[in-house]
């Protein structure tokens, strides 16, 4: 992933991934390592705060504000002037605190451009890994599918297709689908459930307050059009 | 800015979202912290009154009360069905 910024000024970028609790609490108290490729577009930039990396642990149950209520006491600084411009790997590994009931990675350039006048500076991170032990191991490749069904659980995209109860012999503007659907994969909580018509003008509408709103299934009622839907339980 | 729903869930007006009324939904829980910093949501639709129609339509006997009444030709039964069709009509004129 490339992390580029060619327009804003005194601009901070922040990339972040928090672990599910379900896949955090049992690594609590216990030795983690974080391994993760990266390069720079230049060993130096114009701004002179560093990069830092850090695991990032929570005291609560997947909180919703990821960037805040976390202990960052492991911060590591790739200092300005040394930052690698060919793919390197850092690893760093620590005592998770026993308390801990969320885990994560975060990446942070305080600032990546000073001023507009500055040139692109951009950083690609890749292969980043957490793992239980002292040890970083080599990255694991998931083949598609896993890596699609293992996604699934936290967004998924899709089309309503409903069932048309014609009021009239040819379809109008009153004609409405009623459907429901399962989704693929069982959310991680209640997913936000957002949807677009397919069509626009006369058969557009959507009454976008679907019910049974759920992990596994959500109903969509009374819309005058296929429709695609994104629902998402992100962290 | 928030809008509450009928069913149990309210919508973001942003993009239209519906949010559900679940705390791990990170959604659901920045609209809490929005709810605590003083903010007030937009009230739910009034859903419409129900027409005329809709109501006789649920107060109607079963119609097999009246089939029921031609197959063992029972008059009685028949015109106690057409009577409670006629009270429904009554109840809830045009």
């Amino acid at each position: 992933m490339r992390v580029s910024d060619t327009t804003a000024e005194a601009t901070r970028s922040a990339l972040s991934q928090m672990v599910e609790h379900n896949n955090s609490i049992d690594l609590a108290g216990q030795t983690v390592t974080l391994s993760f490729w990266i390069r720079f577009s230049a060993s130096s930039r114009p701004a002179t705060s560093e990069f830092v990396y850090q695991l990032s642990e929570y005291d609560s149950i997947d909180p919703a504000h990821s960037s805040t209520g976390a202990t960052r006491a492991n911060d590591i600084v790739i200092n300005n002037g040394s930052l690698p411009t060919v793919w390197t790997k850092y690893t760093h590994t620590v005592i998770v605190a026993s308390t801990m009931k969320n885990i994560g990675a975060r990446f942070l350039c305080a600032e990546q451009r000073a001023a507009s006048s500055e040139g692109d500076f951009w950083y690609e991170i890749a292969e980043v890994q957490l793992e239980a032990g002292s040890v970083a191991t080599p990255f694991e490749h998931r083949q598609y599918g896993q890596e699609l069904a293992l996604c699934q659980r936290y967004y998924e995209i899709g089309r309503v297709y409903g069932q048309v109860y014609f009021y009239n012999s040819t379809i109008n503007a009153s004609d409405r689908f009623d459907a429901s659907f399962s989704y693929k994969a069982t959310k991680r909580a209640s997913p936000t459930v957002v949807l677009t018509a397919i069509t626009a003008g006369t058969y557009s509408t959507v009454v976008n307050t679907p019910e049974m709103l759920s992990a596994r299934r959500v109903g969509v009622f009374d819309i005058a059009t296929d429709a695609t839907f994104t629902s998402a339980s992100e962290l | 800015m928030y809008k509450l729903n009928q069913s149990n869930s309210i919508t973001r007006l942003a993009d239209n979202a519906s949010i559900p009324n679940d705390p791990a939904n990170t959604d659901y829980a920045n609209y809490l912290q929005w709810l605590s910093e003083g903010n007030t949501p937009e009230p739910a639709d009034i859903p419409p009154e129900p027409t005329y129609q809709e109501l006789r339509a649920s107060a109607y006997p079963p119609a097999t009360n009246y089939l029921d009444a031609i197959v063992k030709g029972d008059t009685a039964q028949a015109q106690a069905y057409i009577d409670e069709c006629l009270a429904v009509k009554a109840k809830y004129p045009k």
